[in-house]
Parts: C-alpha cells; sequence; structure tokens
C-alpha cells in the first residue's frame, strides 16, 4: 500500500500500512504541517459523525481510524456516490521529539485537527556558561 | 432504475459541453485558473424532491457558492492555501467547481442548501406529476 509521496523525503514521520484494513477502507488526505510548536496534522473526513472518529497514540505512533457508514434507504435511488464511504484508518509514526501523551484533537467542518507538541526536552535551551 | 438514469445521461453530455466552454472563458480570463478541483458529488433521487451532496471538507459557508443557471446548479469553491510550511500535503489547493444539470421536474424556486460535517448538501424539489395510463387502441 505504498503511495508516492512528493515529500519522500520527510523521513521523520514515516506512515505503516495497516493490515486490518478492509477492501471498503478509503484514504483520507491528510496535510502535515510544522511550526515551532509541534506538528500539525489535517485529517480530511467530510460526512463523518465526530462520534465515529477515534484518535490512539502508543509508544511513537498515532493512529486515526473513522468511520462514514452509507445508510441505504430503498426509496432512494442514488446515481452518483463519489463520496468515500466505510472506514478509514491511518497510522503516522512520530519522532520521540514530539510528546504523543499531549497530543490535542479538534473535529471541524469535517476536518480533524490534531496538534502534537514538541517534547520539552527537544526544545531549544540556552546552556549557562560557568565561569570560573 | 435504468429510465430514471437516462435523464442524467443528456445532462452529463451537456455538462462536458458547458465545461469545455468554462475552461475557455477562464483560460482567457486568466491561464492560471485553468486547474480545478472536481470534488465528490453524491445524487439522490428522492420521490418529492433530489439531493446533492459535495464533499468539501474544511471549506466554510464564505467560501463557498451555490448558483443555478439556467437548468445548471454550479457549486464553486475555494480553499486557500495557508502560509505554512507544509510537510506534506495531499489535499487540493485552490478552486474548485462542480457542475450538475437537474432534470425536467426538476423545481428552480425552493432550492435549500446546507453546510454540515464538511458536506455541502442542496436539495431541490421536483414537480409533481400524476400518472395518466394512456389506453392503447388496436388497428383492426
Amino acid at each position: 500500500m505504498l503511495r508516492f509521496y512528493p515529500f519522500a523525503d520527510f523521513e521523520d514521520m514515516s506512515e505503516r500500512s495497516h493490515s486490518e484494513v478492509s477492501d471498503r477502507s478509503y484514504r483520507a488526505p491528510v496535510d502535515i504541517t510544522e511550526d515551532a510548536a509541534g506538528i500539525h496534522l489535517s485529517v480530511y473526513l467530510p460526512g463523518v459523525d465526530p462520534e465515529h472518529v477515534y484518535v490512539n497514540s502508543e509508544q511513537n505512533s498515532l493512529s486515526i481510524r473513522a468511520e462514514r457508514p452509507f445508510e441505504r434507504d430503498e426509496n432512494i435511488t442514488y446515481h452518483r456516490m463519489e463520496g468515500a464511504y466505510g472506514s478509514f484508518a491511518r497510522t503516522f509514526t512520530v519522532p520521540s521529539t514530539y510528546d504523543l501523551n499531549k497530543t490535542e484533537a479538534n473535529y471541524k467542518n469535517g476536518v480533524l485537527h490534531l496538534f502534537v507538541p514538541r517534547s520539552e526536552a527537544s526544545k531549544p535551551r540556552k546552556i549557562d556558561i560557568s565561569v570560573s | 432504475m435504468l429510465e430514471r438514469l437516462e435523464r442524467f445521461l443528456p445532462a452529463r453530455r451537456q455538462r462536458l459541453r458547458q465545461d469545455m466552454e468554462r475552461a475557455f472563458e477562464r483560460f482567457f480570463d486568466n491561464p492560471w485558473s485553468l486547474a480545478e478541483f472536481e470534488p465528490a458529488l453524491d445524487l439522490e433521487d428522492h420521490d418529492d424532491h433530489y439531493t446533492l451532496k459535495v464533499d468539501v471538507p474544511g471549506l466554510k459557508k464564505e467560501d463557498l457558492s451555490v448558483t443555478l443557471e439556467g437548468n445548471t446548479l454550479i457549486i464553486e469553491g475555494e480553499r486557500k492555501e495557508e502560509h505554512k510550511r507544509r510537510r506534506v500535503s495531499e489535499v487540493y489547493y485552490g478552486s474548485l467547481y462542480r457542475a450538475v444539470t437537474l432534470p425536467e421536474d426538476a423545481k428552480p424556486d425552493g432550492i435549500k442548501t446546507r453546510l454540515g460535517r464538511g458536506v455541502l448538501e442542496v436539495t431541490v424539489p421536483r414537480e409533481q406529476h400524476e400518472k395518466h395510463t394512456i389506453e392503447i387502441v388496436e388497428a383492426d
């Protein structure tokens, strides 16, 4: 399940493919940005009920799972169904310089926003020089 | 099902033509705006209305417009480029455009739109026709 990324040099945050992903699952687009505070992930999940979005962090991996069930109504004729329905899962490996325990998640306008702050230890700090 | 679907087929052809015309117009207006993204569309046929659902995650009301030109429903939007350094970018930034030619029984009055959870829903009421059975006369 490898896909070409224009940002192939992004070694810090590799993604592992999921073995449990069924044929019905789809791949939601992700934007990843980084600033002095940490990593920001935007996962595009249109039509997903926030109750059906699950974010898990374990050791150095961040997993996102979401469901958009398709409820077929017998009284409706479906002419076009281009929207993605089913289940969705993606896992990212986050370097230890970020603190996954402090991950913040927020779902708005069909986009799941995740923020992983830089760990305290990795933040630049001034080292005092003692003059003897 | 097939008969009902048939009504959308000429619409598709027309749409293609309109899209082409539009692309030309746009090209002369602004050659850089030619690249447009077509968002995913669901088209449902209910007894008394049609429902169009367009996936527009992350877009707000002010980023979108819905217009009716003749019997063509046009959905346009713009995802603005943020000035942040993106390391991975899989979503389309720029303008999006989708046009659908409505079937004959679609009523232009009373079209309703709703934006929620990144999905723009457009409800188009349908003309209610009574069914008449036409008698077949057998020739001798």
